[in-house]
């Protein structure tokens, strides 16, 4: 018998970015509001100090920060003519945990999408005509709503996390220095760009030899002590060559211990609670309303926890996964093509890039940060024309060492043995003389990919794992071996470059067991039509108006760039609806 | 009687802020190589071009005098060292004395004094104040954790295992004096300086927390020197 709560206005449930941004909203309005996080309670200090942070075997080896995949995993498979296994060691994308999630070991890449994102099918068939996108074969939509009603967001986003970066277009007018093809913004960057790596500045000069345009990456690790428009101070980054996978001691990185939780955690009006395991979505008799949720908690006990409003924050692939196991909304069938939870799962395609250097050069890569590098946006998203190309979509190229770690972090020449002296050698010859660049790119919907539930593995209490049937669409190959080649030109003509090598990490089968991204995406995607979209532009349930499901799940496809500050860009623009609209007259947005 | 490098915590990182302290001169003071037996000179006789010597505030064994707020030199990183004379001499930092003598030497002679003072391992007197066990558990709260509260991270994330430091940058507080640590962490509260890292941090600082801290790190140098039987320690990690 499940052990009831007292009723709350809102349940939360996972308490990463996207939850304690809503919530950090919403602390004035009085309401009550309960926060269920699986994992553990975690702050700067003490938690992440050094010397025991900069671990690079337990934090990025042995992923000491991600979901326990012992307990909760998902399974995988390439088509739906195979069997899907469990993923018992993560690889290729790494689901965070704990009190503030994967915005705690993220890497701090601050990109906007691109103003076509949001309109992408109508921008595709307007540019290339509709017998050139059918014939991609591709579940492409727009989205129901443009850049310009975003846009407001991205820059109280940024501003809250005092994003260090040199703005592109100002309300349409090229500014030198920064990157011009992107959308126009409002203002300039609150904070300036990192300190340029050697490696950005070879790269930055054969870029502008072969007539591209580099510029800095935008970055949440900050150039220079900043105090945000909610009082709250972040420090300078110290460039220690530990961010991604690591939780950051310096006070540097905007996350939600730094930005968000320091407020919410000090509001009467909000209750955290951890460890809690969140098994299904309470629904009422008449299927339209959500109730509360029902927990185990960390005695292993049943709770129902009520509330008049329910809010999924759970990273993408455990917000479908609930909604399923919820039995809310209609699961997708590839077969048919009906059906929307689960349609339009998307990942992100990419490739590395490798410059070998003569000894004296050198790139010092553990003077590192998480979004330091120089990049280009020409070959990014709709930036070029496809019509010669037969394939939509685009990659940044990126040069940017993040950090200069000894295992993982030390790239060798094709044909270098695995080990032994051989392996020594290469080692001692190479380390801190290597380029790299990375291209990280588009990824498009299909028929075929797609999540729903495993019809044999579950979790550790039982309930049914999330199966992901997913490979790289023909579209996306095509896409970063065009790009892989270009960057690979980029590369060799970098200054000092005696050898070039790279690998396409976007090439099928999908490899799981590789590291390439975490921005897992779709699922359980916005836009206009019920019967093509589990939620509205305001991320709200079509079948449950007091349900909401926020994150990158809403995303109808995946855009060239990492996908933080788009989807909290959303998440704020669902607060203001909520706020100004759904408080005073709760019901359907749309 | 162990040497105090044992101390260190294997695998101690090392981060460079060179890029940060890096004067506006094309020739940062790593480019002066520093000659320990021209720096012993200077700082035992000073300069013909009205140069004091060193030795006659900060002695020539280094150890400086608590009271008086002049730090002890011994053992300090001598990159460190050579920076701050840098500051002083374009105007970064201000000391009435600092500034003159400082102006005075060139790049060359600031490099050598700093690495005669860099190789001396020297004693440490005992502190001025008697430091309560409360002072010293918050010291050392700060020193290896920080305060989530105050979004102060520990201060040997940078500045070392028992604040030994990390060469070439970043200084030891190790055996300092409380006093002059107390009187740096004002200064930097107060003004923004070339250094953005630690202005922030001190900035947070309560006078009661910074004469913690600084009492703990004194304190570690005292007791090291102890441990090892009254033999002389090096109070910062080998440069």
């Amino acid at each position: 018998m499940a052990t009831v709560m007292k009723e709350v206005d809102i349940v939360f449930v996972g308490v990463g970015w996207g939850s304690s941004l809503v919530a950090k909203e919403l602390v004035n309005t009085g309401l009550k509001m309960v926060g269920l996080e699986r994992g553990f309670p975690r702050f700067t200090s003490p938690d992440f100090q050094s010397p025991e942070i900069h671990d690079e075997l337990r934090f990025a080896v042995r992923k000491g920060m991600m979901q326990d995949n012992v307990r909760e995993a998902i399974t995988l498979r390439h088509s739906s003519d195979e069997t899907a296994l469990p993923v018992r060691r993560w690889g290729a994308f790494l689901p965070g945990t704990n009190l503030g999630g994967s915005g705690v070991h993220w890497n701090g890449q601050m990109f906007r999408f691109q103003v076509k994102d949001f309109v992408w099918k109508t921008a595709m068939v307007e540019r290339y005509g509709k017998s050139f996108v059918d014939a991609l074969g591709l579940t492409i939509q727009d989205w129901g709503l443009t850049y310009d009603e975003v846009e407001p967001y991205y820059d109280k986003f940024e501003y809250l996390c005092g994003a260090s970066g040199k703005a592109g277009n100002i309300k349409g007018k090229i500014q030198p220095g920064g990157n011009p093809f992107e959308g126009p913004r409002s203002r300039e960057y609150p904070t300036p760009p990192l300190k340029e790596q050697y490696n950005g500045a070879l790269f930055r000069k054969a870029a502008n030899d072969l007539g591209y345009h580099p510029y800095p990456q935008p970055s949440v690790n900050l150039s220079v002590a900043y105090t945000n428009p909610d009082g709250l101070k972040l420090n300078a980054c110290v460039y220690c060559g530990f961010c991604e996978r690591f939780a950051c001691e310096h006070y540097a990185k905007a996350s939600p211990q730094t930005v968000t939780l320091p407020i919410l955690l000090r509001s009467p009006n909000f209750e955290l609670r951890t460890q809690c395991q969140v098994a299904r979505i309470n629904v009422d008799s008449s299927g339209k309303k959500a109730t509360g949720v029902t927990y185990y908690d960390a005695a292993g006990q049943e709770v129902f926890q009520p509330a008049s409003l329910v809010i999924l924050s759970m990273f993408p692939l455990n917000n479908v996964r609930m909604l399923l196991l919820s039995k809310i909304g209609k699961p997708y069938d590839p077969e048919t093509g009906t059906g929307v939870v689960g349609r339009n799962y998307t990942y992100q395609t990419t490739s590395n890039v490798w410059s070998f250097f003569d000894q004296d050069i050198n790139m010092n890569p553990f003077m590192g940060s998480g979004a330091i590098g120089t990049m280009i946006d020409d070959l990014s998203g709709d930036n070029f024309d496809h019509g010669p190309y037969g394939f939509i979509g685009g990659a940044y190229v990126l040069a940017a060492w993040t950090g200069g770690r000894p295992v993982e972090q030390n790239p060798l020449p094709p044909g270098t043995p695995k080990w032994g002296k051989g392996w020594k050698d290469a080692v001692r010859k190479h380390y801190g003389h290597v380029g790299q660049i990375l291209c990280h790119g588009t990824s498009m919907p299909t028929r075929e990919n797609y999540l729903d539930l495993d019809p044999t593995y579950r979790d550790a209490w039982g309930l049914p794992l999330l199966r992901m049937t997913f490979d790289f669409p023909e579209n996306d190959v095509k896409m970063i071996r065009l790009v892989t080649d270009r960057s690979t030109e980029i590369a060799k003509a970098m200054p000092g470059s005696r050898q070039v090598s790279n690998r396409i990490y976007g090439e099928r089968p999908f490899d799981v067991s590789v590291y390439q991204s975490t921005h897992n995406c779709g699922g359980a995607i916005m836009g206009t039509d019920p019967s093509t979209s589990v939620v509205n532009k305001y991320q709200q349930s079509w079948d449950i108006p007091n349900l909401f499901s926020l994150g990158a799940s809403s995303f109808p496809h995946n855009g060239t760039y990492n996908y933080t500050n788009t989807l909290m860009a959303l998440n704020l623009f669902t607060v203001d609806a909520i706020r100004n609209r759904y408080l005073k007259k709760p019901g359907p947005l749309v | 009687m162990k040497k105090l490098t044992t101390v260190l915590i294997p695998g101690a990182i090392f981060v460079s802020l060179s890029m940060f302290v890096m004067g506006q001169n094309s020739r940062g003071p790593d480019d002066y190589v520093g000659n320990p037996e021209r720096g012993a000179k200077i700082a035992a006789w000073g300069t013909s071009k009205g140069v004091a010597s060193c030795s006659s505030c900060h002695g020539y064994d280094g150890v400086g005098n608590g009271t008086s707020l002049v730090p002890r030199l011994a053992g300090q990183s001598s990159f460190y060292l050579t920076h701050q004379l840098e500051l002083y001499a374009n105007g970064k930092r201000h000391n009435v004395y600092m500034t003159n003598f400082a102006q005075r030497l060139s790049p060359q002679e600031r490099a050598d004094v700093s690495a005669y003072y860099a190789s001396l391992q020297s004693s440490f007197p005992p502190p001025a104040k008697e430091l309560t066990p409360a002072q010293f558990e918050r010291g050392r709260q700060l020193a290896t954790v920080g305060d989530d509260k105050l979004t102060v991270q520990s201060c040997n994330n940078c500045h070392g295992p028992r604040g030994l430091g990390e060469p070439p940058s970043i200084p030891a507080l190790h055996g300092q004096y409380s006093n002059y640590i107390v009187y740096r962490l004002q200064q930097l509260a107060a003004a923004h300086e070339d250094d953005d890292l630690m202005s922030p941090v001190a900035a947070a600082l309560s006078p009661e927390d910074m004469q913690a801290i600084a009492a703990y790190f004194e304190q570690l140098g005292i007791t090291d020197a102890q441990h090892s039987g009254g033999q002389k320690v090096a109070n910062s990690l080998p440069h």
